[in-house]
């Protein structure tokens, strides 16, 4: 038996594999922090933005994503149909032909870019093009296949969702919208690394330096528990700025709290390391979920302050 | 007859042969991309009239309309960076229409 990579089987691609070549879960996240620097900023600064027009904004940066995610699909798709947990992608798997996946990317960032600049202004659009640019390009391309820190650097392709949405409405990104993208940019690295805890060996096999696969688990552990301590100390300077009240700090404290506690669990264990129990790796995959959850509702928190009115700013006390 | 190819036979490819399941699939990848190009033209027809319902006609007047229809119309403020002699309209546009003086002969009176 040998690790070649099996051939794709040639079949006819569904609305659904298109979809899949989006990535649409990362398009909800990026949506949903997106949602969160423009509802920030009309509560921070009292602009406005017409309701269709935020709403065609927010398509925008959701088309963008899904471009830049697409862009990914056909660069990677070597290394797509190595691993196993990426193998039934829509291009490994024979459903959509490399040659449409990289069209479909390319159009759509282009008119995502074009719906950006119409609704809303040109930062907003520049913003946007340096993000897809970010993500197909300088992550992809250039950092994935040469750097452990990978993903420490190429976080910040996923961090500038809050800040486009932030320069729609504003026009302008002061630092309240760089503090979202703070706590985006240093939220990637434990969440990612938790997963490539569990996946290193797939990495490994496909040739992605990933930091379990060139510096061990042990390092890689040690590593995400700093990233959380960071992450821990950013996400709370909202409240000295004025852009998170009493309910972020409830929220972002709690939830603070709970990922620093896994991030130590997950440092104590001897989760991905060769014969790691079955327990350890639970804690790794158990921090990935948690990290879900922790982004979602520090961006919910801000939504919820700025959007009913509950914003209650500490600053100043 | 000749078995000659045809000019330009050997040139382009022939047509991709689809079986019926190929052909089912390439409908409806083309209903997709006809329903998304529909949209990006309703999305930018509704970005364009949300823009010009919003916009104000009275900047447009501020460079070209030089008759102010009443006079409690104040006149908008000068962009940022711009002096009130760049905003002023181009001498041969000016308000006020510029009358040769004419020449007025003066009949005499015809003598008694």
């Amino acid at each position: 038996m040998t690790d070649a990579p099996a051939t794709p089987q040639k079949r006819y691609g569904t609305a659904g594999d298109y979809v899949q070549l989006l990535k649409p879960r990362i398009m909800m996240l990026v949506v949903f922090t997106a949602v969160a620097g423009l509802v920030a900023a009309t509560g921070v600064t009292g602009l406005t933005m017409n309701p269709l027009m935020a709403a065609i904004a927010v398509l925008a940066v959701a088309l963008g994503s899904g471009a830049a995610g697409a862009i990914n699909m056909w660069y990677d798709s070597d290394i797509d149909l190595i691993m196993t947990r990426t193998s039934t992608r829509p291009i490994p798997s024979g459903a959509v032909p490399r040659e449409e996946a990289i069209a479909m990317g390319l159009i759509m960032s282009g008119v995502s870019v074009l719906l950006m600049w119409l609704a809303s202004n040109w930062l907003a659009a520049a913003l946007l093009a340096f993000s897809i640019f970010y993500y197909g390009v300088i992550y992809t391309m250039w950092l994935k296949r040469s750097t452990p820190q990978n993903i420490v650097i190429g976080g910040g392709a996923g961090a500038f969702p809050p800040v486009i949405g932030w320069a729609a409405v504003t026009g302008n990104v002061p630092l309240d919208a760089w503090i979202l993208f703070a706590i985006t940019f240093f939220w990637t690295p434990p969440h990612f690394w938790a997963l490539s805890l569990l996946a290193h060996s797939e990495y490994e096999k496909a040739g992605v330096p990933m930091l379990p696969v060139t510096h061990g688990a042990k390092a890689t552990r040690l590593q995400m528990l700093l990233y959380t301590v960071v992450l821990a100390g950013v996400s709370m300077t909202p409240l000295l700025t004025g852009l998170g009240g009493w309910i972020y700090a409830v929220v972002a404290g709690t939830l603070n709290l709970v990922f620093l506690y896994h991030a130590v669990r997950v440092w104590r264990s001897h989760a991905g390391d060769a014969g790691a129990p079955g327990t350890d790796q639970k804690m790794a995959r158990s921090m990935f979920l948690f990290s879900i959850l922790y982004l979602f509702l520090v961006f919910a928190a801000v939504i919820v302050e700025h959007a009913a009115g509950l914003h209650f700013p500490l600053k100043g006390l | 007859m000749s078995n000659d190819p045809k000019p330009g036979e050997d040139v382009f490819p022939q047509p991709a042969q689809l079986d019926a399941e190929g052909r089912a699939a390439q409908k409806r990848r083309n209903m997709w991309l006809g329903l998304a190009l529909l949209g990006f033209v309703v999305l930018v027809g509704l970005t364009t009239a949300v823009r010009l319902s919003g916009s104000d006609t009275r900047k447009a007047e501020f460079y070209y309309n030089m008759k102010s229809t009443s006079a409690s119309d104040e006149a908008p403020a000068l962009p940022p960076g711009m002096t009130p002699d760049q905003a002023a309209p181009p001498p041969n546009l000016s308000e006020q229409p510029v009358v040769e003086e004419d020449v007025i002969i003066e009949e005499k009176a015809p003598e008694q």
